[in-house]
């Protein structure tokens, strides 16, 4: 392997780990829409998944479409993320939430976590969609990690 | 061509993961691990989500034969009931083991809880245009205390309770104890064994303090003590300058953070959870001083917390830090036609006082189960040399010289008064008098503003004192004559230039003549003649006090000075505010508080709006201590108009915005926005006695820290000086100011509402009863007089 191709290769990867922790991930989570005539309570499950690496910190931001109220905010599976996150209330005023945490607990998830719960109450008739982003994830040392985020239907949630 | 590879990417890892998430529900085993299922044990807490809430648990009892007779109870009418069955809810229902019916174990009899209970109907829903009159009737309260070490194992789906220990029992029927309970669910009444089931058990208070700025955590524990479900009202009260900031309702072993919302809405989505029978808790300001705490759909036996947390500075007075937890709302009087006051009225006389939010009162002699416990760390920065209760029995333990740790003494736990804790610290110096604060919004700090040292040798001019006292029901006893007590010494030490006015009111005013009298001898005996008379009976109409003591014209020569001496019990808050800001002119306003449990909202608003000073005196301390720290302040004169320089710092919306006077003994807290970093000498100029002087404070912005109380306080304090204005002003765009700076900094305020709905488990049956909490009379105030007369 000529040094070039190595550099190549070297370069690729970074760009594809810059890529990942970069982005961070995405994700659209369209929700089955339902005709009622009441409003409904259901909730969501967020789900980080870093993969190897310990996840000691993280902040999301998630927006809703029309139709969905956000009306409280549960911790975790793990006893590191058991509190419920912080949330910025300048954010919710526009119709986003931005959830935010850090956890000094000796022992830290690695791979795929349940980090919190959002009941959310939806408008009769609506079919509201979510979204996720991950602004931002570390370590506990404090380095920055790729993290993907998806949003989950709880199951036992009222039909 | 790099950036097209790194969006194809993205947009690739996107809809891979959208493509995953929308199968999810569908096909969650696709992807390890699945989604939470009913078992997760971290999703449920401990309560099976199928048979929660449905167990009959007075059918049940009469199973086993045990247990308590089973009938209806009226709140109103306390329960004849025999000890109550105990409910082990709270562990875990998870565990296999015995499955039978139900048995009797060291000392405990079990029951495993079967399906298919029906609540019945409640009577009232929450913030539905007032209250109701309808009197909760409720069935048979339960308690809940469990002896874990003796449970046996139960198999999933189960439930057990726990229905009566073994020793609580004679010949087959329980027996309540001796004794009142306290820290219990119930209240007793004298000479009776009938005991009032509480939904309110214990609120604890975890309160550190670092520098002058206080951080409280407030746990009030719910448990529905009723074979029913119930929806559970409390108004309390929490300091006036409380920066309400969190709000997180704890269900089983899941912690739900509350959001700020507006509060229409927010009342609107509480009333929807609880309609549709979700467990939802919704914290909304009466006054800003006056919470109410609403939790929905409470199951039998079962527990819910919610804890708030808030931010506020400490008040120093004359080189002593005081901490004060407000433990009780006293009954207020509301004048005739008000509706949107603070209505006093017997426990369980629902919607009898006309009024939007009502305090419901135990009767003399009843005691309330509901108990607090209270902790204050201190991290002063430089050594405590003094450290007191005047108020309660305390606990203390010094960790370092700089630090202390005080706990409420557990004989003192009955929350019928303020907490009031003052300490002083070695030197004269204020630790961290400049306090900053930097995050993504920018800068944010507190000063606190020292008088100067050589106005305490500055002589003060000629007085005209008007002393106005609250001769009303509520004042009855104790406090009004702590009242005349304080205003005979304030008068014995009037000089002969001098001149004085006593005003007394209740229903009315009157006055002890047409205008101020010289501080004779001869008119000093005939004042105290007059002070002596002075009896409490009849309502609190406090605008005619204030009339009386400023409606008249004004001695140029002398500064008037009005000392307001009150408990502050009224329910027109905001009017009485604008009354004196319309009518104080140059007078100085000075308000006393006296009593146990004053409304520090008002007595502290009136002097800000006053331009004077406020000091409280308690049933249990003299009023020596009060009458000094008020001639400190009126006998040297105060550092007035004030101008801040705020040197090479670019400093905005500073509150309050109108500088107060600076007082000897008196500091003052200002907030503030900032940018820059420079180091700096603030300037605060303004005039003494016709004197201009100077104060020069050395700030240092680089030393900003994370110290995130400084924005809650800053945004506080803003809504704090918008309220005041909104008192005389009709602008009805204060109230979205004040709603705007509560939503973007999450505070509470009278436009915004804490909501907390956990969505993950209907309880079963309808919303169940409204139970408000029953709160005792403030210490050294009459029921009679306040309560069953009002």
């Amino acid at each position: 392997m000529t040094r070039r191709r190595a550099a190549a290769l070297a370069r690729r990867g970074v760009v594809r780990r810059g890529l990942v922790a970069g982005l961070l991930a995405l994700t659209l989570c369209a929700l089955p829409a339902r005709a009622e005539s009441a409003a409904r309570f259901r909730t969501l499950a967020v789900w980080l998944d870093a993969g190897s690496e310990p996840l000691a910190a993280y902040q999301i931001e998630i927006r809703a479409s029309d139709g969905a109220t956000i009306v409280g905010v549960e911790g975790g599976a793990t006893a590191a993320f058991a509190a419920p996150p912080h949330y910025d209330p300048a954010a919710l005023q526009s119709g986003r939430i931005i959830l935010a945490t850090f956890t000094t607990a000796a022992h830290v998830p690695r791979g795929r976590t349940r980090v919190a719960t959002l009941h959310v109450r939806e408008a009769a008739g609506s079919a509201p969609t979510y979204r996720a982003e991950v602004v931002a994830a570390a370590t506990p040392d404090g380095r920055r990690i790729p993290v993907t985020v998806e949003l989950l239907a709880q199951q036992g949630d009222p039909a | 061509m790099k950036k097209f590879a790194v969006f194809g990417l993205a947009l690739l890892v996107a809809a891979v993961v959208f493509a995953s998430c929308s199968m999810k529900k569908e096909q969650s085993a696709s992807v390890p691990p699945p989604p939470l299922s009913k078992d997760d044990p971290i999703v449920h807490d401990g309560r099976p989500e199928t048979d929660a809430a449905t167990a009959p648990p007075h059918a049940a009892f009469g199973s086993v034969g045990s247990a308590p007779k089973q009938q209806p109870l009226d709140p109103n009418v306390a329960a004849q009931s025999a000890r109550p069955p105990v409910n082990a809810a709270g562990t875990s229902n998870r565990e296999t083991g015995e499955t039978e019916a139900g048995r009797q174990d060291a000392g405990l009899a079990y029951l495993h809880r079967p399906k298919g209970f029906a609540e019945p109907g409640g009577s009232r829903r929450f913030g539905d245009g007032g209250p109701s009159v309808a009197s909760p009737q409720l069935a048979q309260p339960r308690a809940a205390v469990a002896d874990a070490r003796a449970l046996p194992a139960l198999r999933a789906g189960e439930e057990l309770w726990v229905i009566a220990r073994a020793d609580w029992q004679e010949n087959g029927v329980a027996q309540p104890p001796a004794e009142p309970e306290v820290g219990g669910l119930k209240v007793k009444r004298p000479g009776s064994d009938d005991e009032i089931p509480l939904p309110l058990k214990h609120t604890d208070v975890q309160a550190s303090v670092a520098g002058y700025i206080a951080s409280v955590a407030v746990t009030q524990q719910y448990e529905n003590p009723y074979a029913e479900k119930i929806e559970a009202l409390y108004v309390f009260p929490l300091p006036q300058d409380a920066a309400v900031s969190e709000f997180v309702m704890t269900v089983g072993e899941r912690h739900i953070r509350g959001l700020i919302r507006e509060r229409q809405q927010a009342e609107e989505l509480y009333a929807e959870a609880r309609q549709q029978g979700y467990v939802a808790s919704l914290l909304t300001q009466e006054r800003p001083n006056i919470f109410t705490q609403a939790v929905a759909n409470i199951e039998p036996g079962k527990r819910i917390d919610v804890q708030l947390t808030y931010f506020n500075p400490l008040a120093l007075h004359d080189g002593e830090y005081e901490f004060v937890f407000p433990m009780v709302v006293g009954p207020r009087f509301n004048p005739p036609g008000s509706r949107d006051g603070i209505g006093a009225v017997p426990r369980g006389q629902y919607g009898s006082s006309g009024q939007a939010t009502e305090v419901h009162y135990l009767a003399p002699g009843e005691r309330s189960g509901h108990d607090i416990a209270l902790t204050v760390d201190i991290d002063a920065g430089l050594p405590i040399e003094q450290l007191e209760s005047p108020t309660h029995v305390i606990d203390t333990t010094a960790p370092s010289p700089t630090r202390r740790r005080v706990t409420l003494h557990a004989a003192d736990s009955v929350p019928n008064k303020d907490f009031v804790l003052r300490y002083r610290l070695a030197g004269d110096d204020v630790r961290g008098a400049f306090l900053a604060h930097r995050d993504n919004r920018g800068g944010f700090f507190t000063l606190m503003l020292q008088p100067p040292a050589e106005l305490a040798a500055a002589p003060r001019a000629p007085m005209e004192l008007i002393f106005v006292l609250d001769c009303s029901g509520s004042m009855s006893g104790a406090p009004l004559d702590i009242a005349k007590r304080t205003a005979e010494r304030a008068l014995r030490r009037l000089t002969a230039d001098d001149t004085f006015q006593i005003v007394q009111f209740s229903s009315s005013a009157a006055q002890l003549g047409p205008r101020p009298l010289p501080a004779t001898p001869q008119n000093l005996e005939r004042g105290l003649t007059y002070l002596n008379s002075l009896q409490s009976e009849g309502g609190t109409m406090m605008i005619e006090g204030i009339k009386a003591a400023l409606d008249f014209p004004h001695d140029s020569k002398r500064l008037r000075v009005v000392s307001f001496m009150t408990d502050g019990f009224i329910g027109n808050d905001p009017e009485i505010l604008g009354e004196v800001q319309r009518r104080v002119g140059e007078a100085r306003l000075f308000s006393f508080g006296i009593g146990s449990s004053t409304n520090r909202y008002l007595l502290d608003r009136m002097a800000v709006l006053g331009r004077g000073a406020v000091a409280y005196v308690g049933l249990d301390e003299g009023s020596q201590r009060a009458v000094d720290q008020f001639y400190d302040r009126v006998s040297h004169p105060a550092l007035a108009d004030l101008q801040i320089d705020w040197g090479n710092l670019d400093v905005t919306d500073v509150y309050p915005q109108r500088l107060p006077d600076l007082f000897v003994g008196r500091p003052v807290v200002v907030t503030g926005r900032y940018r820059g970093d420079a180091p700096t000498t603030v300037r605060v100029r303004g005039k003494a006695g016709g004197v201009a002087r100077e104060i020069a404070i050395a700030v240092d912005p680089r030393g900003a820290a994370t110290r995130p109380a400084l924005p809650s306080v800053w945004a506080r304090m803003k809504i704090a000086d918008l309220e005041d204005r909104a008192t005389t002003d009709d602008n009805r765009a204060l109230d979205g100011e004040i709603k705007q700076v509560a939503l973007e900094y999450g505070l509470m305020s009278a436009y915004t509402a804490f909501l907390a709905v956990d969505a993950s488990h209907v309880t079963a049956g309808d919303h169940g009863t409204t139970v408000a909490v029953p709160v005792p009379v403030p210490d050294g105030v009459r029921y009679d007089t306040t309560v069953a007369e009002r």
